[in-house]
């Protein structure tokens, strides 16, 4: 069996089987009448989930679907204007720029551009890196023609919003589950903060793969207790193997991914709301170079959930073949996984393949920064030497790791 | 005179008198060339520098500027100058080394009354004295700045506020139009900036173009826009980030308590009748705290005097050194005592209290009595040392002479990196 469809099976695919026996637990336990699988990732769970269904027998079997949601397409609809909340979530980006705002919420068109330059901010894509002493921010939040625009513009994409998912079922159901990869359920996040005064909005919850602290959490009552994050999660992460999962984020959104590009926005069609999804651009083009090897690792995936048992791994068996594969991986995985790319759900045009190495010894401030930036950081390790030098390089980030309490995204 | 009342005579004259020379010197020098219709003094620092200013009033070659007093503090104007409650205000209500917490950055404000902590609460922000270190990852903070009804009580608020704000400065003629200039101390022109946005936010007609004129002028930005309408004419941070010119900044309190007259701070103003009085603060412990050290400022202030009013008569002879000479000397003599403090010069200050004018319930000594066997405690040690006041003097007591030095030594160094970070181009020009 090739390498990916080897990982599929024996590593990815237990870790999705475990998140999705979890879900099917909580459906019999929090009696939820629909499951709603988050685009992009919800794909292959869909899927992998159908198999559990029919390996495990549970009692409830709810309507489940399969929407087209990205942070991007959720996040206008959050906004009551642009306030603090949405400042902060925009100069998260690695650009931070007012353009960088616009484009987090679906704002950045002529007309928005304009009302920035009327708020006095003359030079929008400026690098902004310290947000709050920003004087383009306190122009932007006390501006009122800008925003009344964007509390306008919110009340538009939330409605679209809401009509996409009526049809998909989610207004009609009373207790309903987001399945997702996760990390911090910001689509959850949105839809709850946007639909928080619908009263025909359901009890939503997140079961996720993984979760990470989320300090704002607190202060959405809406979500508040309402996300599980089943095999990773910020609450247990005393030893390495509990942290292994968000040193390789990106292996599981990839592995899981729609071939389809990410939700940009919605639209109507003959009467019917539906997804804008992005197929177009540098980072699309790299996705679609992958997609073979994505088929090939979600066939292994598929093939562990056909021939799941309840009982065949436990939290701890899995979290020791992630670990493994995490820090150690094999030559012949670093190869085969040249081919994925990281792509970002905001919509933007940026992008970067998942296994790099560089010159360790040749150039080692450049080296470090580049680790830095890397998604996979002990396969940077790995790939950055040879058989051996690689293997050594790679204990060394092994053992540095276990010191260190806190995994590099958080 | 006592021993400790003649050494602050001496810090007065020798140490602060030329540099407080220059200042009132310029002043006179910049409302001739400018053609200045008015200067006001701010309160409470301003009460020297207007002293100092009428005493080299003679120089000038023109019809001098209407001078006033005139009683303004950053809490006293604070509220008044907030469109909407947002980074800006909690920037000003974070006052660094302490860190902030959302009741100090309300207080700053005069928005720690029952009212107001109501509707916080109904926020759902109850971490009202949980410590930050940065404003921008607070959820509480945030929360609180996206609440509607929040923003609506402090608008109103902040309106009120106005009101009487700009009553009392209409009532100074404050806003007649023509040219003024503001003087005081420094250090950022906060109360400038305060009173220009609520002077604009008021939408008063003919409103005057306001300058500046400071001290010793710092700001958090290379690019602060209102940098264009200030200047420090002994001190400022566009002459170069060097550690004499940045000195009074590891001191600021000296300069504020050797200038501040006997009164308490300005808080607000009131309506009676038709006029508009600056309500002062006259109870409390710092006010009792600071009315205990007006002997000592007394003291310092006849040193001042005593060099100031020699400069006078110097530079009516024509034996007065240039501005650009006796900055040079003015300034090499407060880097000396700023950072290498005799034990006779940190043990004269004591008796000094400063409390800021933020009406904060914190205040103490400016040269905090400290000894080496506080260096046995080293977390404790490393605490008071950011607390205190007057660092090289902290350092002075508790590791001697040399351990000011490398102080003065690290700074240096410090400014020096953060240049070359800056404007890396000009150092390897220099190169």
């Amino acid at each position: 069996m090739p390498a990916l469809g080897e990982l599929g099976r024996d590593v990815l695919g237990p870790a999705f089987c475990l998140h999705l026996e979890r879900v099917i637990d909580r459906t019999d336990e929090h009696d939820l009448d629909r499951l709603l699988f988050v685009a992009r990732e919800g794909f292959l769970l869909q899927r992998a989930h159908a198999l559990l269904v029919e390996q495990l027998h549970p009692r409830v079997r709810p309507a489940g679907s399969y929407l087209y949601l990205s942070r991007l397409s959720t996040s206008l609809a959050s906004a009551r204007g642009l306030g603090v909340r949405e400042l902060r979530l925009g100069f998260l980006k690695q650009e931070n720029s007012v353009l960088t705002v616009l484009r987090v919420f679906g704002l950045y068109d002529a007309r928005m551009l304009e009302l920035v330059y009327e708020a006095g901010v003359a030079d929008p894509a400026r690098p902004i890196y310290d947000w709050w002493r920003s004087d383009a921010v306190t122009r932007l939040l006390a501006h009122e023609p800008l925003q009344r625009e964007v509390r306008a513009r919110a009340d538009a994409a939330r409605s679209l919003l809401r009509r996409y998912l009526a049809q998909e079922g989610m207004f009609t159901s009373k207790r309903a589950a987001l399945v997702d990869i996760g990390w911090s359920g910001t689509i959850q996040n949105n839809l709850s903060r946007a639909f928080a005064r619908d009263p025909a909005f359901p009890d939503l919850r997140g079961i996720y793969l993984g979760l990470m602290r989320d300090q704002w959490q607190r202060y959405s009552p809406e979500v508040r207790g309402r996300k599980e994050g089943v095999l990773a999660h910020h609450a247990r992460l005393g030893r390495l193997r509990d942290r292994a999962p968000f040193y390789f984020l990106e292996i599981f959104e990839q592995s899981a991914r729609a071939p389809h590009g990410t939700t940009l926005g919605y639209e109507e069609q003959g009467g019917r709301v539906v997804p804008i999804t992005k197929e177009r651009g540098d980072d699309r083009a790299a996705e679609r170079r992958a997609d073979g090897a994505i088929a090939e690792l979600q066939r292994g995936v598929l093939d562990c959930a056909g021939a799941w048992r309840r009982g065949d791994f436990d939290r701890e068996k899995v979290l020791a073949r992630l670990e493994r594969f995490v820090f150690f991986p094999t030559r012949r995985q670093l190869d085969a996984l040249a081919s994925l790319h990281h792509t970002d759900d905001w919509g933007f045009d940026t992008f970067g393949g998942l296994v790099r190495g560089g010159a360790v010894l040749r150039h080692p401030g450049r080296w470090l920064d580049e680790l830095r930036r890397a998604y996979w950081k002990p396969g940077f390790v790995h790939a950055s030497g040879g058989p051996v030098s690689g293997r050594v390089l790679g204990h060394l980030y092994h053992a540095y790791a276990r010191l260190k309490p806190r995994p590099p995204v958080w | 005179m006592d021993a400790p009342a003649r050494r602050l005579v001496a810090i007065g004259r020798d140490v602060l008198g030329p540099a407080f020379a220059l200042h009132a010197h310029r002043v006179v020098q910049l409302a001739d060339q400018r053609r200045l219709d008015r200067l006001y003094f701010l309160a409470r620092d301003g009460w020297l520098l207007r002293q100092l200013y009428r005493v080299l009033a003679p120089l000038h070659r023109r019809r001098p500027p209407e001078d006033a007093y005139l009683h303004v503090s950053r809490r006293s104007t604070a509220l008044a100058s907030v469109e909407r409650f947002g980074p800006r205000e909690t920037r000003l209500g974070v006052r660094p080394p302490a860190r902030g917490t959302l009741r100090g950055i309300l207080r700053s404000f005069s928005l720690d009354d029952a009212e107001t902590l109501a509707l916080v609460e109904r926020a759902g922000v109850v971490e009202l004295d949980d410590p930050f270190e940065r404003a921008s990852d607070h959820p509480p903070l945030h929360v609180l700045l996206d609440d509607a009804d929040f923003q609506t009580h402090v608008a109103a608020r902040a309106r009120a506020a106005r009101a009487r704000l700009v009553g009392y400065l209409r009532q100074h003629l404050f806003l007649d139009g023509g040219k003024l200039a503001v003087v005081d101390v420094g250090w950022h022109g906060t109360i400038q900036d305060n009173l220009e946005r609520a002077v604009a936010l008021a939408g008063v007609p003919g409103a005057p173009e306001i300058r500046g004129l400071y001290f010793g002028l710092y700001g958090e930005d290379d690019d602060d826009a209102s940098f264009e309408r200030k200047e420090g004419l002994v001190y400022d941070q566009r002459r170069g980030s060097t550690v004499t010119e940045m000195a009074p900044r590891h001191f600021v309190q000296l300069f504020e308590e050797a200038a501040r007259t006997d009164e308490g701070m300005t808080l607000d103003y009131a309506e009676r009748g038709e006029n508009f009085e600056a309500v002062i603060k006259n109870s409390g412990p710092d006010y009792e705290a600071e009315r205990a050290a007006m002997p000592a400022i007394e003291a310092l202030q006849t040193g001042i005097f005593e060099y100031v009013r020699q400069y006078a008569a110097d530079a009516a002879a024509g034996r007065a050194p240039p501005a650009a000479e006796l900055r040079v000397e003015a300034q090499r003599r407060i880097e000396r005592f700023v950072f290498l403090p005799t034990a006779d010069e940190a043990q004269a200050l004591e008796p000094l209290a400063h409390a800021d004018d933020w009406a904060e319930v914190r205040w103490g000594s400016v040269a905090a009595p400290a000894s080496p066997a506080a260096l046995l405690t080293p977390r404790r040690w490393i605490d008071r040392f950011y607390e205190s006041y007057w660092k090289p003097a902290y350092l002075l007591r508790t590791g001697g002479p040399l351990a000011c030095r490398l102080f003065q030594l690290y700074e240096s160094a410090k400014l020096w990196r953060k240049s070359r970070a800056r404007n890396p181009a000009r150092h390897s020009e220099r190169r």
